[in-house]
């Protein structure tokens, strides 16, 4: 997809309270542009429910519903209900950090995507409670400083979109800031399939990764070059890795290495070499697990690492 | 026995410090107690409020205090912007910081004891300040004894003596000085408290329309101002597709939006071309 046949219709409007490199304002507006605009968001606590802005305006360009914490995925089940009794085809987004989809939102998204609701769920994973001032969450990952981890978090994150894969679900994709244009192919895939579809984004966050903030892209496709972020494809069950990753799993690329990644971070500076270590051992263990979904790649992938 | 007290201050004068306190030395003297402050904006500067429960019961009420026996106004020019006798019990009391007498009182309720005391000026003849500012939560709590309340001078100034370290004997210096100094009169006032109207309420879905600026004109956000050099741009559109703030204008050509550019600088740092230098930003306008 060229970017010049992109959507050109803005949805997610300037002037609004994010911060300077935002990278959920800038997935958003992509995610929006896939889907035409012809879409409801429905958008629990999180960056979003803040930048969009006060009563009685709103930054974003199609109709949102804020919602509690706890429960975005079953307020998108019953509007995605209505609109079908409308007859509407219009697409019921959930849009939801880490906190509203690993932590507090868990429950309502694995009800949801086991009931087989027709609704998009998308997270924008910046690895943090962002919004009230970085907190550690259930998908931040090991050894990051946050302020409740404040000598690096001793525990790995917990895997949402592998969660989502063992639900059976028709769709589940990972996508990164990074690649903006390999996003906004998923989406357009994603609005093509009926039934639940799961799509999380990384989304690396100047303030609180602590890099600066017009590194918010080459830091998503960082991410995926070192390995740390994988991004796959998973429809039907038919399971792939794409873009990068691909080029990775296939043995076309090699990674780059993980400390460029982390001490590009702030919240990794003061990690030491047996954090790297603990870190390296985990991003193996990921990438063979889902080498051996994929089946025909076989699971060499570590040797990138030796 | 159900004591409420509503504290008013401006963010950095210790107005939620005050309440704990005071919570902490009725939970000394076997009294059960909470202190909790109201979450606004608290920037320094700005109205604060705090509130402190004391019961001989336990208490099981976890709201704000709306009613209660004791005010507390740690400013003395805060009650031109806030009501502070707003909701006090007849015959309730107000503890107030200020230089005027307690007959210069003016409320809507019958009766009121109005405890005056200057706590500035005792904070400033006991040399207790910080950053150039005066402490008066510490005195305030002194005065506050004074009202119909069943605490011990000798425990807060424990307390005290015991949380402030070397700062601790002015604390307590100033606390007993405010207890004694405070002028404590039951004042009359025009009984005309106005309650609010009942009103017939509106149900509405509060539906925000989309709009651009909700945080207003962002570029003030800048410092530094990105510029495109149309000589090297080829029109890939990276810059457009990656603008984290929409401020792209895709018009013949790309444009940025400098009304709401925030100068993240993300469009040069993606531009293939090198085709976006920046400057720092200098607005002549502000
Ligand atoms: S904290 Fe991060 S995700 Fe939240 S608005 Fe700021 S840059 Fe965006
Ligand atoms: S500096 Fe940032 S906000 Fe301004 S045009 Fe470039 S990418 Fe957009
Ligand atoms: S990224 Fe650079 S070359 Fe591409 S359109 Fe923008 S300014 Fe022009």
């Amino acid at each position: 997809m060229k970017i010049s046949e992109m959507e050109r219709e803005e949805y997610v409007l300037p002037g609004n309270t994010a911060c300077q490199g935002c990278p959920s304002t800038v997935a958003l507006r992509t995610v929006l542009k896939a889907l035409e605009g012809n879409a409801v968001l429905v958008i629990p606590a999180c960056c979003t429910s803040v930048y969009m802005g006060p009563f009685p305006h709103s930054a974003i360009g199609v109709p949102v519903f804020n919602t509690a914490f706890a429960s975005a995925a079953a307020t998108a089940s019953g509007i995605k209900a209505s609109f079908e009794l409308q007859g509407k085809d219009t697409e019921v987004v959930v849009w939801a950090g880490d906190g509203g989809t690993y932590d507090i939102g868990l429950q309502a998204l694995s009800g949801a995507a086991e009931r087989g609701e027709d609704i998009l769920f998308i997270c924008y994973n910046n690895e943090m409670y962002s919004n009230t001032g970085i907190q550690r969450s259930g998908a931040t990952p090991y050894g990051a400083w946050t302020t409740t981890t404040w000598k690096g978090k001793r525990e790995h994150k917990k895997d949402v979109s592998e969660l989502m894969l063992s639900h059976g679900i028709p769709y589940v994709a990972t996508a990164s800031v990074g690649y903006l244009r390999d996003l906004y192919e998923k989406v357009k895939r994603a609005r093509e399939i009926r039934g639940f579809r799961y799509l999380e984004i990384l989304a690396p966050c100047p303030p609180g990764w602590r890099f600066p903030m017009d590194k918010t892209i080459r830091m998503g496709k960082l991410a995926v070059e070192s390995g740390m972020w994988i991004l796959f494809e998973s429809i039907n069950g038919e399971f792939r890795f794409t873009g990068v990753s691909k080029s990775i799993a296939e043995g076309r690329r090699k990674m780059k290495s993980l400390e460029e990644y982390l001490l590009s971070q702030g919240r990794f500076s003061h990690l030491k070499p047996e954090d790297i270590a603990e870190i390296r051992k985990y991003v193996v263990k990921k990438w063979e697990k889902l080498a051996r979904l994929e089946g025909e790649v076989d699971a060499a992938i570590a040797k990138f690492y030796v | 026995m159900l004591i409420s007290i509503r504290f008013h201050g401006r963010g950095g004068q210790g107005a939620v410090t005050a309440s704990k306190l005071l919570a902490q030395t009725a939970s000394e003297m076997g009294y059960y107690s909470q202190s909790m402050p109201f979450f606004g904006a608290e920037r320094r500067g700005a109205p604060v409020i705090s509130f402190t429960r004391i019961s001989d019961e336990p208490i099981y009420e976890m709201s704000q205090v709306y009613h209660p026996n004791i005010v507390v106004v740690l400013d003395p020019v805060i009650m031109k912007v806030v009501d502070v006798f707003r909701g006090v019990k007849e015959g309730g009391w107000i503890v107030a910081n200020t230089t005027k007498k307690p007959d210069e009182f003016v409320f809507g309720q019958e009766y009121l004891n109005i405890v005056a005391v200057d706590a500035t000026g005792i904070a400033i003849k006991n040399d207790l300040l910080v950053a150039g500012m005066p402490v008066v939560n510490t005195p305030m709590l002194g005065a506050l004894l004074r009202a119909d309340i069943p605490l011990n001078i000798e425990v807060l100034e424990g307390i005290v003596a015991r949380k402030f370290g070397k700062e601790g004997k002015k604390n307590v210096k100033a606390i007993s000085e405010a207890y004694e100094f405070a002028e404590v009169k039951l004042i009359h006032g025009s009984g005309k408290r106005r309650y609010p109207k009942k009103q017939k309420i509106k149900v509405e879905f509060p539906i925000s329309t989309p709009a651009e600026g909700v945080a207003g004109k962002t570029k003030l956000w800048r410092d530094f101002r990105p510029e495109i050099n149309y000589d090297k741009c080829n029109d890939c559109l990276n810059c457009w597709l990656h603008c984290p703030e929409s401020a792209i204008r895709l018009n013949d050509r790309v444009e940025i939006d400098y009304d709401y550019c925030k100068g993240c600088l993300v469009c040069a740092a993606v531009c293939p071309k090198k085709a976006i230098t920046s400057e720092r930003e200098v607005f002549a306008d502000v």
